[in-house]
């Protein structure tokens, strides 16, 4: 993997300089918080220094011009740049406003070589009063650490390049997200060059310095790390509407949800999309927000979008005393390209209604009181089937697990076996407990089982049949169940022996 | 020549597959009065005996179910099994650990639905196959609070089963209890099968009484005792 990345020095100060239009004289400095975040080349050769006081920075310079940070400005100036470098590379990915990285092995590719390629970008990226650095190198981290230099490290020899470096480039550049604290620790024990961090054994590092150790140490090693990601569309497509008048009723809310859900759809249309998770954020009167995101299954129509959005702004306007709404947004989260064969074949008659209702019940009581059984892994009853909120999609189906409770199953679980109304002492002839030993043996024959204040003749019984799991996790499970039958076989009980007691989780009625 | 039977021309020929289904679907029903759960014209089939409730559970009304967890877990399971989609209100120890994984995502379980269960139950009866609608303690609804339940369970097309929520008059009541729980001996077996006494009354028929025998496929046995 080649990577190239583009460095425009002291950032801040050349997007303030853009912004002024060039009316802004040097030396420049751009200061937050009482002190200089970023300087120009004129206020360094003076001595300006970046994480000085601005009071001092102007003892040194008198006529040095303080600028406010602005990161907005920042983002905002550079954006312009990187649409331009977007014509040369395809896949382009900005570490920070003032830092980018690209994908230089498809653009060598298209263009003919990496020099092309990259004269080509600092081409692009060339605008008047504007510096830009160019480097190029195997991995991320090292590219950007040549790209403050101006170097293209050849294919294979990221090691030795990174190995001279001092360790205090890590420290200079935010965008690798290195820890402050780990490389002035280094620095304290005497390693000054990377190439010293790159000779400690792995292991040795891990153990000092933990995940940020490594990371410096991978670095060091100038070891394969991920490749170029591009941001990806997506974000565009929320639309939004701030209403005239702060929205109370709900039929005026009604209106502008159809129009704004009709808006995104057609937004989505045009971009060959469907949207499978939409969030609808609203603005409030008072300046609060509150937002709600509905999962789907099957992709959003537009009439479907509609409702939603109307019945989110309904259950705000009339159950939830939120207030009125100012200006409301639609943001879809999720999006995928149609699904044909779904469209084609499903007949979908009464799961469409179905759908429908059910979303509505969601609207009213939340998401995450309808829910959806799943089958899930276990041996006794109650855990074998969980439940996801409606619309989610369930993880894969789990194995039958050796040794289950066979079929038939019982239908009603008590309140859990820890619930004090679940618990049951069982009998022997003499009147004493029955319990179970280390070697999971009745100490007697069951004849009673008393559940609360009724007390049934146990005709048979089943097992016990142990289980022993989880115990590699912090809550091991050491049970053993247990089927009775009162008298007559027509009663029925799942018992389970828990903490020294036996209880009931499930009756077969 | 295949294909060349003699098309029915009083109709009006629909391109819309939905319209289609609709229409065919109003000839049933023109011509049996009540539209049963299409499953139970199977069930016989399904379950050993006849089918364990004659003429089916009807569509578009209550029935009365006691409360009999077994029962009400078979006829989720027969219902999903054919496709149609169930809502269980308000039934939070209901288990569905008894029905096959495939068929669970047909079933939405509402275990709170808090002090509007039966407007829950009424909004999804406008679209599933069967709700069913329980309460922890008995409650017998008056006509004036059962009524808009009722216009919604009619505008729809699902079967309302009610359990331990009186309605007043409904369509078909039904009963299960355990008869008899076979397989298991003095500290010997596994429950293997259990026997229902399923009892239906429905408006306008005789009362019946059926046995519906839950169990599984006869399972090989690992151990064998020899000689």
């Amino acid at each position: 993997m080649r990577v190239a990345a583009l460095w425009f020095p002291d950032w801040p100060v050349q997007a303030a300089q853009l912004e002024a239009e060039d009316v802004l004289a040097e030396p420049i400095a751009i200061a937050e918080q009482h002190r200089v975040l970023a300087c120009s080349r004129q206020a360094r050769a003076r001595g300006v220094r970046r994480g000085m006081r601005v009071r001092n920075a102007q003892a040194i310079a008198p006529e040095l011009q303080i600028v406010a940070a602005n990161q907005d400005r920042d983002g905002r100036m550079f954006v312009s740049l990187v649409a331009s470098l977007d014509d040369v590379a395809a896949s382009v990915e900005v570490l920070r406003p003032g830092l980018v990285v690209v994908d230089l092995a498809a653009a060598a590719r298209f263009h003919g070589s990496e020099d092309k390629a990259l004269e080509m970008l600092i081409d692009a990226a060339s605008r008047r009063g504007i510096d830009v650095l160019a480097g190029a190198a195997d991995e991320i981290a090292t590219a950007v650490i040549a790209a403050r230099e101006g170097q293209v490290v050849a294919e294979g020899a990221s090691k030795s390049f990174v190995a001279q470096r001092p360790l205090k480039v890590l420290s200079a550049e935010p965008a690798l997200g290195v820890e402050e604290t780990t490389v002035a620790t280094l620095s304290q024990l005497g390693i000054t060059t990377m190439g010293q961090l790159a000779e400690l054994s792995p292991s040795a590092v891990a153990t000092r310095f933990g995940a940020a150790g490594m990371y410096i140490h991978r670095i060091a090693r100038a070891q394969p790390d991920r490749r170029v990601a591009p941001e990806l569309p997506g974000k565009d497509y929320a639309v939004g509407i701030t209403a005239e008048e702060p929205i109370e009723r709900v039929d005026a809310a009604a209106f502008a949800a159809r129009a704004l859900a009709a808006q995104l759809h057609t937004k989505l249309q045009k971009a060959g999309l469907q949207c499978l998770r939409l969030k609808v954020v609203a603005e409030l009167d008072g300046g609060a927000c509150v937002e709600r995101v509905w999962h789907t299954k099957e992709a959003l129509t537009e009439a479907g979008m509609a409702d939603r959005v109307r019945w989110q702004l309904d259950g705000w306007l009339t159950t939830g005393g939120a207030g009125a709404i100012v200006s409301l947004l639609l943001e879809p989260l999720e999006l995928a390209a149609p699904d044909m064969v779904g469209q084609l074949w499903s007949s979908g008659a009464t799961g469409e209604g179905a759908r429908r209702v059910i979303e509505r019940v969601q609207s009213q009581l939340g998401m995450d009181a309808v829910l959806q059984p799943v089958a899930a892994s276990g041996r006794g009853v109650a855990e074998r089937v969980t439940f996801v909120p409606y619309g989610e999609v369930a993880a894969e189906t789990p194995d039958v697990f050796v040794g289950a409770i066979p079929a038939p199953l019982p239908a009603l679980l008590s309140s859990g076996i820890d619930h004090p109304t679940s618990q049951v002492q069982l009998l022997d002839g003499t009147g004493s407990a029955v319990v179970l030993n280390a070697e999971i043996l009745l100490s007697g024959q069951p004849y009673e089982l008393v559940w609360q204040k009724r007390r049934y003749r146990i005709c048979a019984w089943a097992g016990p049949w142990p289980v022993d799991e989880g115990w590699w996790t912090a809550q091991p499970a050491r049970l053993a169940r247990m089927q009775v039958l009162a008298e007559g076989k027509q009663q029925g009980w799942l018992l389970v022996w828990h903490r020294r007691r036996w209880s009931i989780e499930a009756f077969y009625s | 020549m295949n294909g060349t039977a003699i098309r029915s021309v009083a109709e009006p020929a629909t391109t819309d597959r939905a319209a289609q289904i609709a229409q065919l679907r109003g000839k049933i029903a023109a011509l049996g009065g009540e539209e049963a759960v299409p499953v139970f014209e199977s069930a016989g089939a399904l379950l050993s005996g006849s089918g364990y409730i004659p003429g089916g559970i009807p569509r578009r009304a209550v029935t009365q179910v006691e409360d009999s967890p077994l029962l009400v877990a078979e006829l989720l399971g027969q219902i999903t099994k054919a496709g149609g989609m169930c809502a269980v209100v308000g039934w939070p120890e209901l288990s569905y650990a008894g029905l096959p994984a495939k068929q669970l995502s047909n079933i939405v379980a509402i275990p709170e639905p808090g002090v509007n269960d039966l407007q829950v139950a009424g909004v999804l009866a406008e679209g599933c196959d069967a709700v069913v609608l329980r309460n922890r303690t008995r409650m017998v609804l008056t006509p004036a609070r059962a009524r808009p339940l009722l216009a919604r369970v009619r505008k729809g097309e699902a079967a309302l089963l009610c359990v331990n929520v009186e309605v007043p008059s409904p369509a078909l009541r039904i009963a299960g209890e355990v008869a008899q729980i076979y397989g298991v001996a003095q500290g010997r077996g596994c429950i293997d099968a259990i026997d229902l006494t399923v009892r239906t009354e429905r408006k306008g028929h005789a009362a019946t009484k059926r046995v519906l025998r839950l169990d599984e496929q006869p399972r090989t046995p690992n151990l064998q005792v020899v000689g």
